[in-house]
């Protein structure tokens, strides 16, 4: 190696910033447990709703409209919960890419998590549609409409969030990949 | 690789890498804490994965460029590579000497550099060979010759 890069080598070692390993190590232990459980909890959530959904269907339901509709709504909390879950482990395996791949990648998770909030909002919108709808059938059966005005009053706003979300997300998507076609260019005058 | 001690090791070992590395993208200090917070959380998701298919330093440094790429797309709207006027961190007090001022000018200078270059001569300066930076950048040992031959150049001239 030359003297003016072992120079610079040198100087470089020397201004290492201050850093205190023990709290750094300590937040990313915690920080990891916490990613896996939130992880873990998408998928036990969506497990949740989805048996909620077959005991309705088995104990609750007083009509075939709304047995239809129970085994309709079952399989999509599970369903996305997988699909969410999958989704992050990817992101994690793809960190470990080499920096140009990695960057061609992040173009299609900008887009992954535009569809993640896109799919959310449709997911929690057709739950709150079957919910209102379980309700109109109670109103009209002249069953007791409380339980479910609540959960349509919660529900929406989940919903209202999640599209909220989803639509900042949106918004903000062209400006990041006009980053990263500015990285790109930047990488390789 | 085994969760728990082995990963703990290795963090603490290479800490200090990521900071440089961290310090190399982010000038802002508070901004820069956070940035080296994610990329420590990034190492142990991605260590946990580590089957040995390089050695663990460039590993490590593979997945640190790509959280702090990650970074600069984030922070895309308050990002200025050449914004050399924000506070850049204080030398630690052991360090203050003569060479400070030389230190503090090529860590600005290395600031001014655009990011490829930046990641290449950020890479050499920690003891990379070129066929590693060519593996954790995936671009032709040529072009990491090139890039490192013109980053260089351009350090010189500002130094």
């Amino acid at each position: 190696m030359d003297p003016k890069l072992t120079q610079w080598q040198q100087q470089y070692q020397q201004q290492t910033p201050a850093v205190d390993v023990a709290a750094l190590v300590a937040h990313a232990q915690r920080q990891q447990r916490k990613e896996h459980g939130l992880a873990l909890l998408d998928v036990f959530a969506g497990l949740a709703v989805s048996l909620f959904c077959l005991i309705a269907l088995v104990f609750l339901a007083q009509s075939w409209q709304e047995q239809v509709l129970y085994a309709g709504l079952a399989p999509i909390p599970i369903g996305f919960g997988l699909w969410a879950y999958r989704l992050r482990k990817r992101h994690w395996q793809q960190q470990a890419l080499d920096v140009s791949h990695a960057t061609a990648l992040k173009r299609q998770q900008l887009y992954n998590q535009c569809r993640y909030w896109q799919v959310s909002a449709w997911g929690v919108g057709l739950l709150w549609a079957g919910l209102a709808l379980t309700a109109l059938i109670v109103t009209l059966g002249h069953g007791d409409v409380h339980p479910w005005a609540v959960s349509l009053a919660v529900n929406a706003v989940v919903l209202a969030f999640t599209v909220g979300r989803y639509r900042v997300v949106k918004a903000r998507l062209p400006l990041k990949l006009k980053a990263l076609d500015g990285i790109q260019s930047d990488a390789d005058p | 690789m085994s969760q728990g001690t082995d990963i703990e090791q290795l963090l603490t070992e290479h800490a200090p890498m990521l900071a440089r590395i961290a310090a190399n993208h982010e000038v802002n200090l508070a901004v820069r804490e956070e940035l080296l917070q994610e990329i420590s959380v990034a190492v142990w998701h991605g260590l946990a994965r580590f089957r040995g298919e390089a050695s663990v330093k460039t590993y490590i440094a593979r997945i640190a460029h790509n959280r702090c790429v990650d970074h600069v797309v984030r922070e895309q709207r308050h990002y200025h590579p050449l914004d050399t006027d924000a506070p850049v961190e204080q030398a630690p007090e052991t360090f203050v000497s003569e060479s400070e001022h030389v230190r503090m000018d090529l860590h600005a200078a290395m600031l001014r550099l655009s990011l490829g270059f930046r990641q290449v001569i950020g890479m050499q300066l920690e003891g990379f060979t070129q066929s590693e930076i060519a593996q954790v950048l995936g671009i032709s040992e040529a072009a990491v010759a090139q890039r490192s031959s013109r980053a260089r150049k351009q350090l010189e001239q500002w130094l």
